[in-house]
């Protein structure tokens, strides 16, 4: 059991599958933009120096701002140990409200750590980023919720039938969700480069930062999981696991590649709609 | 207004939209912006006064060195304005080699700003891509100069390298190759949903205002003015080749892009026709050193608008006086109108729009922030210093 | 979603980036780099330190000195166009970064 919860499926195999897929996305995102590209065990090398570097704590930031990065990643790995992979490590009643809520507190303690920082870019990217929970977190909970009423579960288990080719719209409107949630483009809203410099994480330096940037990795690799799990048709052996995530991993780099950014009433606007569009399989359940 | 619900954004002068330091004051309500102060004179270099101290020769490698983007233009004008003072008349020939080479400069520019309009949208691909398509234009200006950036092709008299048989082939396949990459991003510009969703209606500048604040080139020209000064006093032979001035209407964003890429165009059919006129001869004849006394006046249209030359000379070596104006600092007051009321997310991409270059456009102002009186440095008050 | 065919096409195009250091690209003729000069064909005239426009070539014609500061120079190919023997030339040399200053002087 803390075999499991430790280290296979459990948090050593999350960290280190997650920087092994980051440094893939950013390698195949290279040759979509015809760029040779960083070597795969790039993440590595940023993780390694950024905990090298200084951390510097602004004089005015408030409480919490060591604290919730901190938070935020290990929520974000609470989440991906109740995901059930092929094994189930910890199951019990209601585990995928505890999902939804850990994977949402994973963003939100970000959100607060960038409002502790007290810097106006970083404020103004932190309520970008509570702006957009409210856009995709209804999607996203809508779509999580539709295979669970579908079987009359009272936890999150992985399915055999391939729930996609029964229930698309929801399939779809949790990869967009996903999009959102790991500030891929067109929705890296909150952390928009070039109006807010780094939106929350501009004041962060050192370990602080990394282990911001450790919480989007995992978090990316998370989502994947769940997307397998509740509509892929699941993961029997790693090899099934392997096939499955590099084909969810390759359609989010298209979509990284693909777009431009969103204005935030934009994407507030096209995450209604999609929440209109899994209202629609919710119906089809109930 | 509301007072309580304002907080302002300091953009610059570090500033990942802007490439080079300068300071906007963002006034923001919530995500609107209500106000910007524009802040130059983080990049003020003095050259002007350097040019006195050195000679006509040896000016046209520092005013190369005004703007990278704009090398050529720069010295080109420059050039223009000494020969009018000196009365001389440069060889046919070097006159279509300036011209080649400012619309290649054109070309790369305006290639380097889809990349950057690109990027300030967050679209990183059409960014990689359009750099990419733009080096092949670089790769030509090396071969023909020498260097990528500084391609210290114009001379007072002439030009110093010529185009010789293997690169004029070589150019028209370039071309081919550069006109059907532009077709495609225009087709990038006008149809990409997410990219018209950014750029259409964004950033409007009204023809009204377009003319009170002056505005030049593309910028104006996006705001249906017509502007070009290839068009309007031509300098070199522009007279004598066949290109359209490229004007829109819809003064927004995506207007800007438009025109930006459908001049280009017109580049590589301008650089096509020179290529099929250019004759045989003298690349340069050889002028003196000293300059008579007498001032003169040049204009040329760089990739960025109107760009503008004063020389004076007092019979020395050494000009007496040297005046540039350059055409960011023409338009960058266009941006107020622009940004007011739109939303904080379109600020870079409207920025980026006029394709500002401020080191070209620093001038030392001092502000006294007590009485509001302005004045410029002078050399007095430098010596008191 | 208009660059989805580029996308498509760059996935089996060879990439159009290098790795720098490791691959070299070829300089074009008349590349304007690190100078070269020959001693035995200067006739110490000086047009090269008076033509120069950042002022990086001292020259002293009794002692047969001349020497050119790299650090300051701007590779602007004046100091060869004004050459009587055509003994300096600007050659194909890029890479001068050095963390000695001697490097950058030529002699």
């Amino acid at each position: 059991m803390l075999f499991e919860i430790l280290v296979y499926p459990g948090i050593l195999f999350l960290l280190i599958a997650s920087i092994i897929y980051s440094g893939i996305m950013r390698k195949l995102a290279a040759r979509m933009q015809n760029r040779i590209g960083p070597p795969i065990y790039q993440v590595v090398y940023d993780l390694i120096k950024l905990t090298g570097k200084e951390n510097i704590r602004p004089k005015q930031a408030k409480t919490g701002f060591t604290l919730f990065p901190a938070i935020a990643l290990a929520s974000v790995l609470i989440a991906g140990i109740l995901i059930p992979i092929h094994t189930k490590t910890i199951s019990f009643t209601g585990d995928y409200i505890a999902i939804i809520y850990f994977l949402l507190f994973s963003s939100t303690a970000l959100f607060i750590a960038g409002y502790a920082s007290s810097n106006n870019l970083a404020i103004v990217g932190s309520i970008r980023g509570i702006v957009m929970v409210f856009a995709y977190e209804l999607p996203f909970i809508i779509s999580i919720l539709v295979p669970i009423l579908a079987f009359n579960l009272y936890s999150i288990q992985s399915f055999d039938t391939w729930l996609i080719t029964r229930y698309p719209l929801a399939a779809l409107s949790l990869f967009i969700s996903i999009l959102a949630k790991v500030e891929i483009p067109p929705f890296h809203i909150p952390n928009a480069h070039q109006e807010l410099v780094g939106g929350y994480s501009v004041e962060f330096t050192g370990k602080r930062l990394a282990l911001i940037e450790l919480t989007t990795i995992v978090k990316t690799f998370v989502l994947i999981l769940l997307m397998i799990t509740l509509y892929l048709g699941g993961a029997q052996n790693i090899f099934i696991l392997l096939i499955k995530s590099l084909a969810v991993l390759f359609a989010l780099t298209v979509s990284r590649v693909l777009f431009a950014r969103l204005r935030i009433e934009q994407a507030l606007r096209f995450y209604w709609i999609f929440a209109l569009i899994a209202a629609i399989d919710l119906i089809r359940v109930l | 207004m509301n007072e309580d619900t304002c907080y302002t954004l300091p953009l610059g002068p570090q500033h990942p939209a802007l490439v080079e330091p300068e300071y906007l004051k963002v006034h923001l309500d919530g995500e609107t912006i209500v106000d910007v102060e524009i802040n130059l004179g983080f990049m003020h270099r003095g050259i002007e006064k350097a040019l006195q101290q050195r000679t006509y020769q040896q000016d046209r490698f520092l005013i190369e060195k005004i703007c990278g983007i704009c090398s050529s233009i720069h010295t080109l004008t420059y050039c223009n304005t000494i020969e009018k003072l000196l009365d001389v008349e440069i060889p046919e020939r070097a006159k279509y080699i300036r011209m080649i080479i400012a619309e290649f400069e054109r070309i790369h520019s305006h290639m380097l700003w889809v990349g950057i309009a690109a990027y300030e949208i967050g679209f990183d691909t059409v960014f990689q891509m359009s750099w990419r398509d733009r080096e092949l234009v670089m790769e030509l200006l090396e071969d023909l100069s020498g260097n990528r950036v500084s391609y210290s092709m114009n001379t007072i008299g002439g030009v110093r390298r010529d185009i010789s048989r293997t690169m004029t082939e070589k150019i028209r396949t370039t071309m081919d190759k550069i006109d059907s990459r532009l077709h495609h991003y225009i087709d990038v510009f006008v149809n990409d949903s997410t990219i018209t969703k950014r750029t259409k209606g964004t950033g409007i500048l009204k023809q009204k205002d377009a003319i009170r604040y002056s505005a030049v080139g593309p910028l104006a020209r996006a705001s249906g003015i017509s502007c070009d000064i290839r068009k309007k006093a031509p300098y070199l032979l522009y007279d004598k080749v066949d290109f359209k001035e490229i004007t829109h209407n819809t003064s927004d964003v995506e207007s800007r892009a438009i025109v930006r890429l459908k001049e280009l165009l017109e580049s590589t059919k301008i650089i096509r026709q020179c290529l099929h006129l250019m004759p045989k001869g003298e690349l340069s004849i050889k002028v003196p050193d000293i300059v008579p006394v007498g001032e003169a006046i040049s204009r040329g249209e760089a990739p960025r608008g109107e760009i503008f030359y004063y020389a004076r000379s007092d019979g020395t070596d050494k000009p007496y006086r040297i005046k540039i104006r350059t055409p960011t600092l023409a338009n960058i007051h266009s941006l107020q109108p622009m940004l007011k009321g739109q939303q904080l997310a379109d600020l870079p991409i409207i920025v980026a729009s006029i394709d500002p270059c401020f080191s070209c456009t620093d001038r030392v102002t001092l502000l006294d922030t007590r009485t509001g009186i302005s004045k410029t440095v002078d050399e007095t008050y430098l010596k008191k210093l | 979603m208009k660059m989805l065919s580029d996308i498509i096409k760059n996935l089996v195009r060879k990439p159009s980036t290098e790795k720098y250091p490791y691959t070299k690209k070829k300089t074009p003729k008349g590349f304007r780099g690190k100078h070269e000069y020959d001693r035995e064909k200067c006739i110490y005239c000086g047009l090269c330190a008076k033509a120069c426009p950042v002022h990086t070539i001292g020259v002293i014609r009794d002692k047969k000195f001349w020497q050119l500061d790299l650090s300051k120079c701007i590779f602007c190919a004046r100091c060869e166009e004004v050459c009587p023997t055509k003994c300096l030339k600007l050659g194909n040399e890029f890479e001068m970064a050095s963390d000695k200053k001697e490097d950058f002087i030529i002699k």
